[in-house]
């Protein structure tokens, strides 16, 4: 039987794990993840970001805003991950995935990706835009009028995580949209809880 | 018709509601699929709703709650909007919320203004 290290494909050297671990070091990368989001991974993720919290001794108010965005952000992911079909083969990467930054003290930044139909775009656009656009009383009413109305799916609920996520952060939405083909584009959004 | 009792999880909420009417829901409200959490409370509330207690209460103490769950929260308030309007039962909801916390007293209020059923906020 061949052993791994025969194959280049999973050689992975030591001064090329360094330089990563070394990056995610200085970045202040607390977790990063690439694959399916799923409801098992996401209850690791709280337990694991629960435990660095209060390592750092982060305050009660401000861990509490830190999990509703957290929550907020990667369940929108796990609504929204497309099962890509096989044989795309510019995009053969994993659906979704997550980064959360810290700026070293008790700032912290959450950057969720995935893909989505292009179709989908100005839906979702519209729907940021509009809410960089509130003021936080502005937002509240927004919130109100939305978690009334019936635009609710299985999916998701209506936008209501978006208005939450810049409700409880106080900071605008930043995102992008790179397009992949013409069908699927990738979307990035990062939140900075300050 | 018999009461219903959910236990607690690192996600979803305890629920106790009894045929006396006193309801509780308390605990935290995370789940990613909340539709499928809560379709046994709705369900219990419709069967409830036909001859329910002459008087009703809902405990809610919740730590926090998501998005998702906060429009199943909505369904079961408005569902005892409808029991109270039918003149069956005279029921209230009691939300909960710790002293120091200004989110879920935002969100209390929040409902408040939503639904038509005697609706208070109270420190815990």
């Amino acid at each position: 039987m061949n052993s791994y290290h025969s194959d280049p494909a999973l050689s992975m050297s030591n001064s090329s794990l360094y330089d990563l671990f070394r990056k995610m070091d200085t970045e202040n990368i607390v977790l990063a993840y690439k694959g399916e989001i799923n409801a098992d991974l996401l209850e690791a993720v709280y337990s694991m970001m629960n435990r660095h919290l209060d390592e750092k001794k982060i305050s009660h108010d401000r861990k509490k805003k830190f999990f509703h965005i957290l929550i907020e952000s990667l369940q929108n992911v796990f609504h929204h991950q497309v099962v890509l079909p096989t044989g795309l083969s510019d995009i053969n990467v994993a659906m979704t995935g997550f980064v959360i930054k810290s700026d070293g003290e008790d700032s912290y930044a959450i950057i969720t990706g995935n893909y989505l139909l292009n179709t989908e775009i100005d839906n979702l656009k519209k729907k940021l835009d509009e809410v960089n656009s509130l003021s936080p009383e502005a937002l509240r009413s927004h919130y109100q009028q939305t978690l009334a109305g019936n635009e609710f799916s299985e999916k998701g609920g209506a936008g209501l995580g978006i208005i939450e996520m810049a409700r409880k952060s106080g900071n605008k939405l930043n995102y992008e949209f790179t397009s992949m083909n013409n069908e699927y584009s990738f979307f990035s959004l990062a939140i900075i809880i300050p | 018709m018999s009461n219903l009792q959910i236990n607690d999880s690192i996600k979803t909420p305890s629920v106790i509601f009894g045929i006396t009417g006193m309801l509780e829901i308390k605990g935290k409200s995370i789940p990613e699929n909340s539709m499928e959490f809560y379709r046994p409370v709705f369900e219990w509330l419709d069967n409830y709703s036909q001859s329910p207690a002459p008087k009703t209460e809902l405990k809610i103490s919740l730590e926090y709650f998501n998005t998702s769950s906060s429009k199943c929260l909505l369904d079961i308030f408005r569902r005892l909007e409808t029991i109270n309007l039918s003149g069956k039962s005279e029921v209230k909801v009691s939300w909960f919320y710790d002293a120091d916390d200004e989110d879920m007293m935002e969100a209390g209020e929040d409902y408040q203004a939503l639904v038509k059923v005697p609706f208070e906020l109270k420190k815990a």
